[in-house]
């Protein structure tokens, strides 16, 4: 029980839960201002679709509304917690909706005139989630979650299900293919000069 | 610009990651609203006290009466026949006994005639005809 106290303390969003699963109604609005843009942002860059990442936003914080009274505290961090149910959702709209997706050793050899060509005058921020919706999803997953999340390869590996090798191995993949996808624009994103 | 210089380097990379980071996510109020909404809606589902057991409904006499019925006939059914086949044996027994019924009138009445009359193939089978 010892672990699971440890891990209520250094978790405050486990305090917040606990809190709110005893009857506190301030604690739902600090959990949703504290987790609610993690996993709305998560779910924007995985699905590239802002009603369907809104869907899966309010689908996976009801799982946690409904998980609260017997959330174990040793299980997880909730937020991991959250991030994988999310991520999961997100794993399942998208296999609805695009069945042959690319499969997960594929790697870009020339980068398409599609990509190369994307929209003129965008920002680095454009550029990069354009460029992160063409990676298969599970490389997007990875790379999302440690490089704009900035979650630990060990906690990656909890949300996905995956070995903490298999995180490193995807993500560095994931960035290899978000290299060649923004090969030659260089200069249009102001790296030209560096 | 030749196409080694061209490409991206890892720096790049982060730099355009740490360019996303910066952004703020915006959650649109409407949404917030939709799982505030939830939050509250679970939290007050759990707050309800659980409902009483509802009560039994009384029996009522005639269905019970009724099953009772039901059951004893199946007893009743049995017992009844086996006792008018032993009632009818007892009887009979009884009137042979005590010169009421005689084979002789019993063959020379009404009705061994007419179904001598009317079956002849039975005649075999009634002794003394």
């Amino acid at each position: 029980m010892k672990m699971a106290f440890d891990q209520t303390v250094s978790d405050p969003d486990a305090v917040l839960l606990a809190r709110y699963a005893g009857g506190d109604r301030h604690a739902s609005a600090e959990l949703v201002q504290r987790l609610t843009p993690r996993i709305l942002g998560l779910a924007r860059r995985l699905l590239q679709d802002g009603a369907e990442a809104e869907d899966v936003t309010q689908e996976a914080m009801l799982r946690l509304w409904r998980i609260a009274p017997d959330w174990d505290p040793g299980r997880a961090r909730v937020s991991t917690w959250l991030y994988r149910v999310a991520s999961n959702l997100c794993i399942d709209r998208q296999r609805r909706k695009k069945p042959a997706e690319l499969a997960e050793d594929w790697e870009v050899a020339d980068p398409t005139p599609d990509v190369t060509h994307v929209m003129q005058g965008r920002t680095r921020v454009a550029a990069l989630e354009d460029a992160l919706a063409h990676l298969p999803l599970r490389q997007r997953q990875a790379v999302v979650l440690r490089h704009l999340d900035g979650l630990a390869n060990p906690e990656i590996a909890e949300i996905m299900g995956i070995s903490v090798e298999a995180v490193e191995s995807l993500s560095a993949r994931g960035k290899r293919t978000l290299t060649t996808l923004l090969s030659g624009r260089k200069e249009e994103l102001g790296f030209a000069d560096d | 610009m030749t196409e080694p210089e061209n490409r991206l380097t890892e720096t790049d990379l982060d730099r355009m990651f740490q360019a996303v980071r910066a952004e703020p996510d915006v959650v649109p109020l409407a949404l917030m609203d939709r799982i505030a909404r939830d939050a509250s809606r679970e939290q007050a589902l759990r707050s309800e006290p659980e409902p009483l057991p509802r009560p039994k409904p009384r029996s009522w006499r005639v269905p019970s009466l009724s099953a009772a019925v039901h059951r004893a006939m199946h007893l009743l059914l049995p017992v009844g026949l086996t006792a008018s086949t032993l009632m009818g044996v007892w009887f009979g027994g009884w009137a042979m006994d005590n010169g009421l019924v005689s084979t002789d009138a019993l063959l020379g009445s009404d009705l061994a005639f007419n179904l001598a009359y009317q079956l002849p193939a039975l005649t075999d089978y009634l002794v003394g005809y």
